[in-house]
C-alpha cells in the first residue's frame, strides 16, 4: 500500500513535484498507508494535472467541435484540365491575366458561364461559395479548379465545368469532398477559452470573429433552396407495371409517382436529364432500389423555379426527409466509347459538320439552353435547337453540338456512360431516330415540353439505338472501361412523416 | 466546518506545523481526517494567496507559518462562522 501511495504521488505534475515533492514524501512516510489516502492522493494529483483553466479550454473546444457537425459541409470538386497544346502557352508563364486564355480552354468562360447561369436562375448562388484556380506546383502541366460550395454538390457548377472542359480537356482526377473541418472549430473554441483566461478584451475579439463565422455559415445554410411544401408517401398499392414517372412543372412544382429513392437521386443529381442508373451506386439500405414513393412538392412562388433550382430543392428534400447521405467519386466502370465506324472518318447523313462555333449563343459552353419552342408537326430543321441538344423517346436532335454532347445525350438511352472518342473537334447538326427498347417500362421523365412537338416519333419497327447510331451518324458504341463519375448512396432512412 | 483551507489556517494559528502535524491536529480539534492530497491542495492554495509561508527547517518535513494576512483572513472567516453559529443556536432555542 505504501508503494501504491508513492506511485500515486508520482502522478503530480513535475512543477508541483519540484515544489512540494520532498515534503510530501516525508508526509507519506508518516501517514497511514490506506486506500483512502491513496485515492485522495490520486484525486488531488489529477486535479493538479487537469487545471481548471485547461479543463475549461478542453470543454469549450469539445463543444465547438460538436457544433461543427451541425454546420453545412464544404464540397470541393477537383478538376484537372491538361493543356491541349504545350506550345500554346507555357504554364509557368501563367499570371492572373493570362488565365483568361490557356491551353485552348478559356477560363474566363467559366466565370461568364457561372455569371450567366446565375442570371438565368440555373445556378443557385447559395450553393456556391467560390471557384479557385490553382496551377499545381508539383505538376505544372495541370490546372486545378476547386469549386467550393456550401452544399454537397453545388447546383449548376457541374454544367458550368462541362462548358470549361468542352474543348477536349477532361476531368482527370477524383472528385473530393472535404469533411467538416471540426479540428479548426475545436482550435477556435480552445483559442476563445484560452483568451478568456488571459484577457477579456482578446476573448471578446476572438468570440466576435467566431460568432460572425458561425452566423454567416448558419445564414448560408438557411438560404439553401427548399420546397415550400412537400409530401412524400410510400406507394404500396401500385404494382410493378403501374404508371411511373417524374416531372417538373411551371412554378417550381415537382411530382413523382411510384419512384424509388435511387431514381429520385438520379433525377435530383442529373444535369439536364436524370443520371443513368449505372451511375448510382447503392451502398445504403437495399430498399433504396426497391421501395417506391409518391412525391408532390411545390416551391414558394417567389423562389427561383428553374429546373436547376428545383433539383437543388429536391436534393435538400431527400437529405432532410430520407436523411440521405451521398458522395461522388470516379470509378473504373463499363462504358461505351463513341467511335467512328469507317477508317476514313466518313460521317452518316444524320451527322453534319457546321461552322457555327456558338460564340453568339447565350450559353457559349453548349449548355442546354437556346432551344426554340416546339410545335406539333414541325420537322427537324424547324425544331432544331441552337447550340443545344434535345432528346425524347426515340429522337435526338442537336444543333451545332460537339461529339461530347452527343455522347452525353446517348448515355441515358444505353444504360452506361458514353465517352466521346471520335477525335472530332468541331460542331455538328445531329438527327437520330430509333425505336426505344423499353419505352413502355421506363419512367417518364421530363419538363413536359420535350414531348409536345417536333418530328413524329419513330415507328415500332425502326432500328435500335445502337444500330441507328451506326447507320445514321456513322459512329458506333463500343463496350469499354473507363472512369465514371458516380454517386454513391451512403446512408438513407425511410422518410419521416409529412 | 470542513473547508480544508480554513482547517489548516486554524491549525497554524497557534504555531508552526508541518504536514503530518497539521493532519493530526485537525483530526483532534475538528474530527476531520484530511487526506495527504487534500492537505497539500489546501497548503498550496494558502501559500499562493500569501496566507501561509514556509519556515526554514533542517528536516525533510516542511513546517508552515501563518502570515499576518492569513490571520486577518482567518479572523474574518471565523467571525462570519461565529455569527452563523450564534444565529443558528438562537433560532433553535426559539423554535
Amino acid at each position: 500500500m505504501t508503494r501504491l501511495l508513492r506511485l500515486a504521488a508520482k502522478l503530480y505534475p513535475r512543477a508541483w513535484r519540484v515544489r512540494y515533492g520532498d515534503e510530501f514524501d516525508a508526509l507519506l512516510d508518516e501517514v497511514e498507508p490506506s486506500w483512502r489516502n491513496v485515492w485522495d492522493t490520486i484525486l488531488a494529483a489529477s486535479r493538479r494535472r487537469a487545471d481548471r483553466r485547461w479543463l475549461a479550454i478542453a470543454i469549450v473546444a469539445m463543444i465547438a467541435g460538436m457544433a461543427s457537425f451541425q454546420m453545412p459541409r464544404t464540397y470541393t470538386r477537383l478538376v484537372r484540365i491538361p493543356p491541349l497544346s504545350a506550345d500554346e502557352l507555357r504554364l509557368e508563364d501563367i499570371q492572373p491575366p493570362a488565365l483568361a486564355s490557356w491551353g485552348g480552354v478559356t477560363l474566363g468562360r467559366l466565370d461568364r458561364a457561372l455569371a450567366d447561369a446565375q442570371q438565368a436562375g440555373t445556378l443557385v448562388p447559395a450553393t456556391l461559395s467560390r471557384v479557385r484556380f490553382v496551377v499545381l506546383k508539383s505538376d505544372p502541366g495541370t490546372l486545378r479548379v476547386d469549386v467550393i460550395g456550401s452544399q454537397d454538390l453545388p447546383v449548376g457548377v457541374d454544367v458550368a465545368l462541362d462548358s470549361l472542359v468542352g474543348k477536349g480537356a477532361r476531368v482527370a482526377a477524383p472528385i473530393i469532398r472535404t469533411r467538416t473541418p471540426w479540428v479548426w472549430w475545436m482550435l477556435d473554441g480552445a483559442a476563445v477559452a484560452w483568451a478568456f483566461t488571459r484577457s477579456r478584451r482578446l476573448c471578446v475579439g476572438l468570440g466576435l470573429i467566431s460568432a460572425m463565422v458561425v452566423v454567416t455559415a448558419a445564414m448560408t445554410a438557411a438560404q439553401m433552396p427548399a420546397f415550400d411544401a412537400a409530401s412524400i408517401r410510400p406507394n404500396v398499392s401500385a404494382g410493378a407495371d403501374a404508371i411511373r414517372g417524374m416531372s417538373m412543372q411551371a412554378g417550381g412544382r415537382f411530382t413523382a409517382s411510384n419512384m424509388t429513392l435511387k431514381e429520385l437521386v438520379a433525377f435530383a443529381y442529373g444535369e439536364g436529364m436524370p443520371m443513368s442508373e449505372s451511375r448510382i451506386v447503392n451502398e445504403g439500405p437495399p430498399w433504396s432500389a426497391t421501395d417506391r414513393f409518391d412525391v408532390i412538392a411545390k416551391a414558394d412562388p417567389s423562389a427561383p423555379s428553374s429546373p436547376e433550382a428545383v433539383r437543388a430543392m429536391l436534393q435538400n428534400l431527400l437529405a432532410s426527409r430520407f436523411h440521405l447521405a451521398i458522395r461522388r467519386e470516379l470509378r473504373e466502370s463499363p462504358i461505351y466509347a463513341l467511335t467512328v465506324v469507317k477508317p476514313d472518318g466518313a460521317l452518316g447523313r444524320g451527322l453534319r459538320p457546321v461552322s457555327d462555333d456558338c460564340s453568339g449563343a447565350a450559353d457559349p459552353g453548349g449548355g442546354r439552353r437556346g432551344a426554340p419552342p416546339l410545335g406539333r408537326g414541325r420537322g427537324f430543321e424547324e425544331t432544331r435547337p441552337h447550340c443545344d441538344v434535345r432528346m425524347s423517346a426515340g429522337l435526338l436532335t442537336g444543333g451545332a453540338i460537339t461529339p461530347k454532347d452527343v455522347a452525353d445525350a446517348l448515355t441515358p438511352g444505353v444504360g452506361r456512360v458514353v465517352i466521346d472518342r471520335t477525335g472530332f473537334a468541331g460542331r455538328f447538326d445531329v438527327d437520330l431516330t430509333w425505336t426505344p427498347d423499353e419505352l413502355s417500362n421506363s419512367p417518364a421523365v421530363g419538363s413536359g415540353d420535350d414531348r409536345r412537338g417536333g418530328p413524329p416519333p419513330p415507328t415500332s419497327n425502326g432500328p435500335t439505338l445502337f444500330k441507328a447510331v451506326e447507320e445514321q451518324l456513322g459512329l458506333k458504341l463500343e463496350p469499354a472501361r473507363g472512369p465514371v463519375d458516380v454517386i454513391v448512396i451512403e446512408r438513407a432512412e425511410r422518410p419521416s412523416d409529412n | 466546518m470542513s473547508d480544508p483551507s480554513l482547517l489548516v489556517l486554524a491549525s497554524l494559528a497557534d504555531g508552526d506545523r508541518h504536514g503530518y502535524a497539521i493532519m493530526t491536529d485537525v483530526e483532534q480539534f475538528a474530527g476531520v481526517r484530511l487526506g495527504p492530497g487534500t492537505l497539500y491542495g489546501a497548503i498550496m492554495r494558502l501559500e499562493e494567496r500569501g496566507f501561509i509561508r514556509k519556515v526554514a527547517s533542517a528536516d525533510r518535513r516542511q513546517p508552515y507559518r501563518i502570515t499576518a494576512e492569513g490571520r486577518r483572513y482567518l479572523t474574518e472567516e471565523l467571525s462570519t462562522l461565529d455569527a452563523v453559529v450564534r444565529t443558528g443556536r438562537t433560532r433553535l432555542r426559539h423554535a
